[in-house]
C-alpha cells in the first residue's frame, strides 16, 4: 500500500513538471470550452497549493477519475478499461508461451550440461534476450505473415467481424464462453504471433533460471537418495529435482510481468493490437498527458499487485519462507 | 648477504610483499581464458573502433543526404546495404549510427550507475531515516516497467529528442544501481577491516571510499556490461515508437522504426537490427564471463 501511494505520488510530480499549465496533464489543449476547462481547475485544485493540489488528485484518483483524453477525447478510466483487456489477454498468452517453452528448454540445457543440448537451448534462450522485441515483430511479419501468408498480419480479429459479446474482453476467453468455436479460432490466430514475440525475451529468462535452478538441485543429497533407490532418471528429474527447481522460478514471474508491459508497448503498436501499449505509444506521441499518466500508473498497479501475489504465493510453495 | 639471511628469504619469499591486484582486475586476466568473453569484448571493442573512425569507414560522408534517384535499391557492391526510401545508403547510416547508439548506452549507463553507486552507498553506510528515504524511492521507481516510466518522463520534458530520452533513462535505470551497491556496502560494513578503520578513528568519507568502494568495484563492472546493451536496446525502442532519436538522425530504433510499413525492403531494417543484436550479444558475453571469472565457484 505504501508503494501504491508513493506511486501516485511520482505520476503526480510528472503531471507538475508537464511544461506550461499543469492543466494539461488532466485535460487535452484542445477542449476549448471554458466551462469545460474551469470545471476541471477547480476539480483538480490547480489554483490551490501544491499539497492540497495531491489531495484534489488523490479524491479524484479514488473517484476513478484521470481526466480527459486527448487521443479518444473520452475519460481515461474509460479507455483503460477499454484496452487493458486486450493488453492481459496478450501478456496472458505471452507468459504462458514464455513458461511451456522455457522450462523444458532449460531442463534440456541442465541434464545436457555442457553438452550440444545446453548450447542449443542457451543460445536460443540468448537469441530470445538479445534481439530487440520491436524488431522480432517485424521480422516475424515479415516471415510468418507476408512471406508464408501462415498467420494474420495484425488486429484482433478480421476487419468489419464483430467482437464477441462483452464478459472480461479477452476475445479468446468470450468466443469460448460463447461457444463461438470459429471466432476462438480466429481470435487465436490473431493472438499467436504477437504472443510469441512479446513471450520470447521472457522465455530467456525462464529458461535460464530453470537451468541454474536445476544445476544447483540436481547436486543435492536427496537426489543421490533418489537414484540410489533405483529411481528412473525421468521420475527423479520431474518427481523431485524439477518440483524444487521451479520454486525460485515462480519469483521471477513477478518480475516478467514487468518486462512483459514494457514489451506490450513496442509489441502491440507493431501488432497494430488495439491494448494498453498502443494506446500509450499514440498518448506519449501526442503529449497526452492524462493518458499516458493513466497508463503509468496502471501499469505500476498491476505490477506491485502481481509482486505481491508472487511473495504470497512463495510463502505457499516453500514452507523455509513460510517459517522465516 | 649472509648464508642465513639468503635461506630466509627463500624459505619466507621476497622481503618486500608484491602487490595485490584488485578482484576486477584478477577477473579480466582470468576471463582471457573464456573465448567466447574475449570474443564478445573483440565485436564490442570493434564498434568501439567503428564509432570512432565511421567518417573513414562510410562510403558515404553524410549519412543524411538523400539521392532520390537511388530509393530502396537492395544491396549491391554500390549501396553494401541497400538504401533507403529516401536514397540514403544504409550502410553509412549503420556505422554513423554507432556513434549514437554506442555512446548513448555507455553514457547512460554511466550517469546511471553514478547518481545510483552514490545514494545506494549513502543509504548503506548512513543508514537510518536516509536509507529509509533513498530505499523508498528506489522501490517507488521500480514498481514502474521501465519503458512506460520513461515515456512520461520523455513527454513530461517536452516529447520527442534524444537527449530528452536519455535523461529519461538516467531516470528510469538508476535505482537498481543503487539498491546493488546498498546490499553491497551493507554486506562489506561489517567486515573486521572497516570496523577496524572505524576504531582507529578513519572518517566516514574516508572509509567509504578507501575500503568500502574499491571492493564494490567487481559485481558493479558486470552489472554495467550487461546494462551497456539494455540501454541501448531502450534508446532505440523509444526511438522505434517516436520518442527518441527523430528522423534524420541515423539512430539505429529510429532506422528500424522507417522500415515498419515496407517489409519488401528487408534491408532497411534487418542491418540495423543486426548491429543492435551484435552488441547486446557481445556486452552479454562479456559480462557473463566477468561474472564467471569473479566468482570463485563458477571458476574452472
Amino acid at each position: 500500500m505504501v508503494v501504491l501511494l508513493l506511486v501516485t505520488i511520482v505520476t503526480f510530480i510528472i503531471a507538475h513538471a508537464v511544461p506550461g499549465d499543469p492543466l494539461a496533464s488532466v485535460v487535452s489543449d484542445r477542449v476549448s470550452d471554458p466551462a469545460v476547462i474551469e470545471s476541471y481547475r477547480r476539480k483538480f485544485g490547480l489554483d490551490q497549493p501544491v499539497t492540497l493540489q495531491y489531495l484534489y488528485y488523490m479524491k479524484n484518483l479514488a473517484q476513478g477519475d484521470l481526466g480527459l483524453s486527448i487521443t479518444t477525447s473520452q475519460p481515461v478510466t474509460k479507455d483503460l478499461r477499454r484496452y487493458l483487456p486486450a493488453t492481459l489477454e496478450l501478456s496472458g498468452a505471452a507468459i504462458i508461451f514464455a513458461i511451456v517453452t522455457g522450462v523444458p528448454l532449460g531442463v534440456i540445457a541442465a541434464l545436457k550440461h555442457n553438452r550440444f543440448g545446453d548450447f542449443a537451448a542457451r543460445g536460443i534462450s540468448l537469441f530470445g534476450a538479445c534481439i530487440p522485441v520491436f524488431y522480432l515483430a517485424l521480422l516475424s511479419l515479415y516471415v510468418v505473415s507476408f512471406k508464408l501468408d501462415l498467420l494474420p498480419f495484425g488486429g484482433r480479429l478480421e476487419a468489419g467481424r464483430d467482437a464477441p459479446d462483452h464478459v472480461t474482453g479477452m476475445y479468446t476467453v468470450d468466443a469460448l464462453l460463447m461457444g463461438n468455436g470459429g471466432l476462438f479460432w480466429e481470435a487465436l490466430k490473431h493472438l499467436i504471433q504477437p504472443a510469441v514475440v512479446l513471450g520470447a525475451f521472457s522465455m530467456g529468462i525462464v529458461s535460464r533460471m530453470v537451468r541454474s535452478s536445476l544445476l544447483e538441485v540436481m547436486g543435492q543429497d536427496y537426489i543421490r537418495t533418489a537414484r540410489s533407490k533405483g529411481l528412473a532418471e525421468f521420475r527423479v528429474v520431474t518427481g523431485h529435482a524439477l518440483r524444487n527447481a521451479l520454486i525460485p522460478t515462480v519469483t521471477i514471474i513477478g518480475l516478467l510481468v514487468g518486462s512483459l508491459l514494457a514489451g506490450a508497448v513496442l509489441t502491440e503498436s507493431t501488432f497494430a493490437w488495439p491494448g494498453l501499449g498502443r494506446y500509450a505509444v499514440q498518448a506519449a506521441t501526442k503529449l497526452d498527458f492524462p493518458a499516458i499518466l493513466g497508463v503509468t500508473l496502471i501499469s505500476a498497479v498491476i505490477y506491485v499487485t502481481v509482486n505481491l501475489i508472487v511473495d504470497i504465493l512463495y510463502g505457499v510453495l516453500d514452507p523455509r519462507i513460510r517459517q522465516g | 648477504m649472509t648464508a642465513t639471511t639468503a635461506t630466509k628469504q627463500v624459505m619466507l619469499g621476497p622481503a618486500a610483499p608484491r602487490r595485490e591486484r584488485s578482484p576486477l582486475v584478477e577477473g579480466i586476466i582470468t576471463m582471457r581464458g573464456n573465448k567466447v568473453a574475449m570474443g564478445g569484448a573483440i565485436v564490442f571493442i570493434g564498434w568501439l573502433l567503428i564509432a570512432i573512425f565511421a567518417p573513414v569507414i562510410a562510403p558515404y560522408d553524410d549519412p543524411k543526404e538523400q539521392n532520390l534517384e537511388a530509393r530502396l535499391e537492395s544491396p549491391s557492391m554500390a549501396f553494401p546495404f541497400g538504401t533507403d526510401e529516401l536514397g540514403r545508403d544504409v550502410f553509412s547510416r549503420v556505422i554513423y549510427g554507432s556513434r549514437i547508439s554506442v555512446p548513448a548506452g555507455l553514457g547512460t549507463i554511466a550517469a546511471t550507475m553514478l547518481i545510483g553507486v552514490t545514494l545506494g552507498a549513502i543509504a548503506g553506510y548512513v543508514g537510518g531515516w536516509l536509507d529509509s528515504l533513498i530505499m523508498g524511492v528506489v522501490d517507488v521507481v521500480l514498481a514502474f516497467p521501465s519503458i512506460i516510466l520513461a515515456m512520461a518522463i520523455t513527454a513530461a520534458r517536452g516529447g520527442p529528442g534524444l537527449e530528452n530520452a536519455l535523461i529519461a533513462i538516467v531516470l528510469v535505470l538508476w535505482p537498481e544501481y543503487a539498491r546493488v551497491m546498498r546490499g553491497l556496502v551493507l554486506g562489506l560494513r561489517s567486515n573486521e577491516y572497516v570496523i577496524a578503520a572505524e576504531s582507529a578513528g578513519a572518517s566516514r568519507w574516508r572509509i567509504l571510499t578507501r575500503h568500502i568502494l574499491p571492493n564494490t568495484q567487481a559485481p558493479l563492472v558486470v552489472k554495467c556490461t550487461l546494462d551497456v546493451g539494455a540501454a541501448i536496446v531502450l534508446t532505440a525502442g523509444l526511438s522505434f515508437i517516436g520518442l527518441g532519436a527523430v528522423p534524420p538522425e541515423p539512430e539505429w530504433g529510429a532506422m528500424i522504426n522507417l522500415a515498419r510499413s515496407k517489409f519488401q525492403y528487408w534491408w532497411m531494417g534487418a542491418f540495423p537490427a543486426m548491429a543492435i543484436t551484435s552488441v547486446v550479444l557481445a556486452l552479454n558475453f562479456v559480462g557473463d564471463g566477468l561474472r564467471d571469472a569473479l566468482d570463485p565457484r563458477l571458476r574452472k
